[in-house]
């Protein structure tokens, strides 16, 4: 065989070893003769290998070719908490008319065994990792968010480092509702429109803006989101 | 009974401006990024030679302090900057004449130009063939960054990885040295490229580059 020394997949040089598995993760066909001879011997890359991948355009690309059905396979979450919110909003269709929409959102809260990830969390290993699952209402595409449990606990209830956190004490909603951010005060938020993830923030008042964003609370985004696409 | 008559402020100044025999005053300005910069004031005066004595005294304090007020109030100052127009830097002479002060700007204007200018560049074979194959563009700046963007997903060889390497490199050094034929004004370090592999001549086995450079024009201020 040659000197192989990297292989361009999607516009990225990956190293020789890490491309060949990238690719069999891809697909099962051999799509390089060059490769025909050593294709059968290639482990596909797993999600606890692209989560290892310090560059960011290294893991869109494995998290690409691995798609969300695999890696919910792979890491086996554990539900904990599910919550649908019956919603009304307002969408413009395709005729240009503005019509009058009711649904049901649903959002499931997933709890990842830290050892199944193969990472740890501040030096001790196998901690667990949570991700909060929902669709977009209008693609019908459906999006996995890692969130930070301890912090949505401490957002919704306002309680310095958080020690009385339990995961059982945090629900979807209140994740999906940290998933989003602004340098908006609590108080100073009159409307809240979500475009996917666009979010619009229509204050209200006089204010300062925060320094350093914050995160929404569950009170916030059952009251005060009016409108979604 | 005695009528007194007050006198303005700037019938003071006047006064004050005689008494000491100032000839003229400058006022040592820059302005731009949307702000004025640091400016001083000098008076030059047939009493006294000595300038920096003559800035010491009281009077000519008091004079400062009113041109300082005056000047901004009948000169325009071109503070603010956009991407093309950086600032301007000059004097501005203040004299006496008749029974008010006169104020003339000299002042440099500066421009940022960018401009860009298209550099024939040589090929190898391989090179040419490397190009056509698998590269769609190839952008590089000053300082070395570079992002190359193929044409599709391949195994790279070794020697290919080199071939890009010094192609990269080579293509970096000859958009820093180019010369532009527009070269009116003051060419600054910075410097962008952009090889796009649909400007390939495989007969003449050269490519069209694109190379972008920035000029600073000095013009002379409006007043």
């Amino acid at each position: 065989m040659k000197n192989y020394s990297k292989i361009v997949i999607e516009n990225h040089k990956f190293d020789f070893n890490t491309g060949c598995r990238l690719l069999k993760l891809k697909s099962d066909v051999c799509p390089f003769k060059e490769l025909e001879g050593i294709w059968d011997d290639i482990e596909p890359l797993t999600f606890k290998d692209i989560a290892q991948f310090t560059n960011i355009e290294e893991r869109r690309i494995g998290m690409l070719f691995l798609g969300l059905d695999r890696l919910v396979k792979q890491v086996k979450p554990k539900l904990l908490d599910t919550k649908t919110i019956k919603k009304e909003t307002t969408w413009v269709n395709e005729e240009g008319e503005l019509i009058h929409k009711k649904f049901n959102d649903t959002y499931e809260l997933y709890e990842v065994s830290g050892k199944s990830l193969g990472l740890d969390r501040w030096g001790r290993e196998g901690s667990s990792q949570y991700y909060i699952k929902c669709k977009d209402t209008s693609t019908n595409r459906e999006y996995l968010i890692w969130v930070d449990l301890r912090d949505v606990y401490r957002t919704n209830n306002d309680i310095g480092l958080g020690w009385d956190f339990e995961p059982k004490k945090v629900d979807s909603i209140e994740c999906i509702a940290w998933t989003i951010q602004t340098n908006v005060p609590e108080k100073n938020i009159k409307e809240i429109i979500r475009q996917g993830d666009c979010i619009l923030i229509k204050p209200k008042g006089k204010y300062e803006p925060l320094e350093t964003p914050r995160h929404l609370t569950k009170k916030e985004y059952l009251e005060l989101l009016v409108c979604e696409s | 009974m005695k009528q007194t008559t007050e006198k303005t402020e700037l019938e003071t100044i006047i006064e004050l401006w005689n008494k000491n025999e100032i000839t003229s005053c400058t006022m040592n300005f820059s302005c731009g990024g949307d702000s004025m910069n640091d400016y001083n004031f000098e008076c030059y005066s047939k009493k006294s030679k000595n300038k920096t004595k003559l800035l010491e005294n009281k009077d000519t304090q008091e004079i400062i302090g009113f041109l300082e007020e005056e000047v901004f109030k009948k000169i325009d100052f071109y503070e603010c900057s956009d991407g093309h127009y950086i600032g301007e830097s000059g004097t501005v002479e203040i004299t006496l004449e008749g029974d008010e002060f006169d104020y003339y700007k000299d002042a440099t204007s500066e421009y940022n130009e960018n401009r860009d200018e298209t550099m024939k560049f040589e090929l190898s074979e391989e090179e040419v063939n490397f190009i056509k194959d698998y590269i769609t563009r190839i952008d590089g700046e000053e300082g070395g960054s570079f992002d190359v963007t193929y044409s599709k997903d391949f195994i790279m060889t070794e020697e290919q990885d080199t071939l890009l390497d010094n192609l990269r490199e080579r293509l970096d050094d000859e958009s820093c040295d180019y010369s532009f034929n527009d070269d009116s004004g003051e060419c600054l370090d910075f410097y962008r490229w952009t090889m796009d592999s649909g400007d390939l001549n495989e007969e003449e086995k050269t490519i069209d580059v694109l190379v972008e450079k920035t000029f600073v024009i000095y013009q002379p201020s409006e007043n």
